[in-house]
């Protein structure tokens, strides 16, 4: 099995197993049980492999007969917690050195399988013990409030605590044996999470609120961000400092622009997440730790971005500020806000205005932009509706232009997107801008349609691939494209009143039936002539039956 | 008798009514949407012709029609359309929550998005996230959708703010079931408590049982307060709009009490004794009813017709709904037979006996 069938196949297994048990509880609630099981198990792999190497061959040798990591049971490391007490305050320090956490054996995910599997009536509470511990103690408690969502005693798993711990054996159970097969490496796991979250993002329909960024969309907004900002023709950064997404979900964009970096052999400094769903954060924070992130390679915050409750983006000192060398987001679409006067006064929007109470578009766009550097690049999703909607929006928007701060708009197709059938777009901001035109690409009639939606297609078996045309139309800025791109001057934005509507500047109209006057004529005259012929054929007749012609 | 006034006259009544909200009850095929046509016409900007107001009326739900070939929600291009870019389907989502809606469904925008807005909605079973198969949904949940499409066009910039003069809402719950018409009026009830104070809001409608939820929120309910002057004066008016053709007459209810089965029990009980009962009375007469039965806790009047005394209730039962049948509000010149004639008086007789109910007939 590749790599990449061992995530998917993964994830369609656990995909069954959510289907098969989640019952009456509804998707979401069961995705949070899910994902949650799955992020102790990661941990603890991670844990166990990490603490062969530290305890090298006093590591005991395991003496169960099930070979498969997910029943070794008691852990071997229990095994050695018994035999030298005396060492295990060295032993967990060492461990937060290395892995930056610590698990007790007992909390040990192979240790959870077997009380499941046993049906032992202590599960529940060993697996609340076990979360509350990693929470507050594992990350010497920079993980708070990691599991808050996951209320163990719901009465969505049973009436009684002895059904509820029924539940969960048997939920735990078949999630142990579903997965035990496959490998327990950090890419596998971390990306069959990856697939679950937009499983469950496509399966439960819409969700208020929250949008998941379908991954050819994150891989277009990644790689904008990694292509060096002044002349992206001379490819992409080898190094960011700082990444942030604002509204970050489950962190899958953030993920994404981590592995094209990566795949461009570079690294990130550090990562910057906000999200104001807790659930979500918190699930932002698990994927983050399951791609083998440590945990001070990245940091989300839990908060509300238009209000700006993060306090690390409210730095009154200027010369503190802080700057991110890359922004992507896919903040909620034309979310209802309640703009204050005193965010009138807000040093993001002051200069540019405050967007509309009924949609927050520019609130988010601004937002970021304030924190973006000077060599920085940012990818934003926004509704088409930004492009021309009038009022305070379009003053909005003729300031960012005259400033020249909007470098491209890139229109997508639409229903590309799980929760709406809206048009979206991507903007593309940059603070020194070289060019003083505007890149428009009008992609949004390059997708296979699909049954339930449409997709960008990735060029596979020498098909088109419409990722790689609108990254490289973007990253060599051709003069013109029929039909597709073009690079338009200020003044004609001017002229069109600011309006930034693609279908303005890229024709985005059908051909028009081209008619062949020539042919038509000798048509008409082919049928006169027969009508010629045939009516003096008729009066013949006529003729011969003595009645008058016509 | 109440004066006769044109639709011209009654509009411009309304437009001078200093309370800011109004209530008006009117039998199917009085003039309703005229009323509103006529309203928009009288109210608008005398320079250019812009409208003031905000209306929600048969019109409104004629932008939306069905392509049967391919399953969906057709929208109808009008000066609305440019509005839907800012609204997504989430927004309308919020507005169904308390309809407790069967089905999902997605935007599908027009070419020119800019201008024309969506072109068209599809509709799928919550549970087929796979396929998203597109499906019809029924009449009743179409017109709530219909009714929460523009609940969130009301919120987006430039429509609503712009236009804030008055919000005339026609009917908004022909073709609702009774739980629906009770959520509907919550709905509507909502609009009012938020807008009341800084525009006229209409509701007229042909289903009074609707129109007493609302005035019984108005009146008695939680913010009952609101709706009251320092002199304990209301803010709010009733009527009803009476009438055929040209002639229309708008009456106030009196007492503030604005039970409208007591209003049909009058018109009926006038028709019986100036002898001109017609076939539609029977109509009203059955309305009144199932009122009643709805007010006493039961679905159906069978029990209402029993607790009177009538003792064939089935059939006499029967008889009512064949001779209520949706035609005869066309046919409004139709005698009955004498036979159903003496039916009739005997219901009426019965029902007008007020020691049964308790009610008070005003005469």
């Amino acid at each position: 099995m590749t790599q990449k069938n061992q995530h998917k196949k993964l994830g369609d297994t656990l995909w069954d197993i959510a289907n098969d048990l989640r019952g009456v509880m509804n998707a979401d609630d069961f995705r949070d049980y899910m994902l949650s099981f799955l992020f102790l198990r990661y941990l603890s792999f991670n844990y166990e492999e990490a603490a062969k190497k530290e305890l090298g061959k006093d590591y005991p040798p395991s003496p169960s007969k099930d070979l498969r990591a997910d029943f070794l049971v008691p852990p071997p490391l229990e095994i050695w917690y018994k035999k030298n007490k005396g060492d295990i305050d060295e032993f967990e320090e060492q461990m937060r050195k290395k892995v930056h956490y610590v698990i007790k054996p007992k909390f040990l995910w192979s240790n959870i399988t077997e009380l499941a599997r046993t049906q032992n009536g202590e599960l529940l509470e060993t697996l609340q013990k076990g979360f509350r511990y990693i929470e507050d103690d594992s990350f010497e408690s920079s993980f708070k409030g990691l599991f808050s969502e996951i209320n163990l005693n719901s009465e969505k798993l049973g009436k009684t605590p002895k059904e509820r711990n029924d539940k969960l054996c048997k939920i735990i159970t078949k999630i142990a044996e579903g997965i035990a097969d496959f490998s327990t490496d950090n890419d596998t796991l971390g990306d069959a999470y990856e697939y679950l979250i937009g499983k469950f993002a496509a399966g439960s329909g819409k969700k208020a609120g929250e949008f998941y960024t379908p991954q050819q969309i994150s891989t277009i907004l990644s790689r904008i961000v990694l292509l060096d900002s002044q002349d992206p023709t001379t490819g992409y950064k080898t190094k960011l400092n700082k990444v942030l997404d604002f509204t970050c979900g489950s962190g899958s964009l953030l993920l994404n622009v981590r592995t094209q970096l990566k795949k461009a052999k570079g690294n990130i400094g550090k990562i910057f997440g906000q999200e104001k769903n807790i659930t979500t954060y918190n699930l932002a924070r698990m994927n983050m730790l399951l791609h083998g992130m440590k945990d001070t390679e990245f940091e989300i915050f839990h908060g509300d971005t238009l209000l700006n409750q993060w306090d690390l983006l409210n730095e009154m000192n200027p010369s503190k500020k802080i700057e991110f060398d890359a922004i992507v987001a896919n903040p909620p679409f034309s979310l209802r806000w309640e703009p204050t006067d005193t965010l009138a006064e807000d040093f993001r929007f002051k200069g540019y205005g405050l967007a509309p109470k009924s949609a927050a578009d520019f609130a988010f766009l601004l937002h970021g932009f304030h924190f973006l550097s000077k060599e920085g690049t940012m990818a934003i999703i926004l509704p088409h509706g930004v492009l021309f909607r009038s009022g305070v929006e379009a003053r909005i928007r003729e300031k960012l232009l005259k400033e020249n701060y909007i470098d491209t708009v890139i229109g997508l197709p639409s229903n590309l997107f799980y929760s709406t059938g809206i048009p979206v777009c991507i903007l593309v901001l940059k603070r020194c801008k070289k060019q003083d035109d505007v890149l428009f690409i009008n992609a949004s009639e390059h997708y296979e349609k699909g049954k339930r939606q449409n997709t960008l297609r990735e060029g596979k078996n020498g098909g088109p691939d419409d990722i790689q045309k609108i990254i490289e139309t973007y990253q060599f800025r051709p003069k013109h494209i029929e039909r597709y791109a073009r690079r338009v001057s200020m003044d004609e934005i001017k002229k069109n009143d600011f309006n930034l509507n693609i279908s303005r500047y890229v024709s985005t109209s059908e051909d028009e039936v081209q008619i062949d006057l020539e042919d038509v004529n000798t048509k008409l005259t082919e049928i006169n002539k027969s009508i010629k012929v045939n009516k003096e054929k008729h009066n013949e007749y006529l003729k011969e039956l003595g009645l008058k012609p016509i | 008798m109440n004066k006769m006034s044109t639709v011209i006259e009654i509009a411009n009544e309304l437009k001078d009514t200093k309370e800011n909200i109004i209530l008006i009850y009117a039998f199917n095929a009085t003039g309703k949407t005229r009323l509103s046509v006529e309203y928009k016409n009288i109210t608008k900007n005398p320079k250019n012709g812009d409208h003031i107001g905000v209306y929600y009326n048969a019109f409104s739900e004629d932008l939306f029609v069905w392509d049967n070939d391919n399953v969906k929600l057709e929208i109808e291009p009008s000066n609305l359309s440019k509005l839907h870019s800012s609204m997504t389907e989430e927004d309308v989502e919020k507005k169904l929550i308390p309809y407790k809606r069967k089905y999902n469904f997605f935007f599908n925008p027009s070419k020119d998005f800019e201008k024309e807005g969506f072109a068209s909605v599809t509709f799928y079973k919550l549970e087929d996230t796979e396929n998203r198969t597109p499906i019809k949904i029924s009449r009743g949940e179409e017109r709530i959708f219909v009714w929460c499409f523009f609940l969130a066009l009301l919120e987006v910039e430039g429509w609503a703010d712009t236009q804030n003069a008055h919000f005339f809402i026609d009917d908004p719950v022909s073709s609702l079931d009774d739980h629906n018409i009770y959520v509907t009026a919550y709905t509507v009830f909502d609009v009012i408590l938020k807008e009341f104070e800084k525009r006229k809001i209409i509701i007229t409608s042909h289903h009074f049982g609707f129109l007493t939820i609302l005035s019984d929120m108005l009146g008695k309910g939680e913010y009952a307060d609101k709706f009251r002057n320092r002199d304990k004066s209301k803010k709010y008016q009733e009527f009803i709009l009476e009438g055929n053709g040209d002639d229309l007459s708008l009456v106030k209810t009196k007492n503030g009490v604005f039970l409208y089965h007591l209003r049909l029990l009058q018109i009926l009980n006038q028709a019986a004794k100036s002898k001109k009962v017609y076939t539609y009375h029977f109509a009203l007469l059955r309305q009144v009813l199932e009122n009643i039965a709805s007010f006493l806790g039961v679905g159906q009047f069978g029990y209402v017709l029993e607790q009177i005394g009538i003792k064939d209730k089935e059939r006499v039962a029967f008889i009512v709904n064949a001779l209520s049948h949706l035609n005869v509000y066309y046919q409004q010149n139709d005698k009955p037979v004498p036979d159903n004639l003496e039916l009739f008086n005997d219901i009426l007789g019965r029902l007008m006996d007020k020691e049964k109910f308790g009610f008070k007939i005003p005469k």
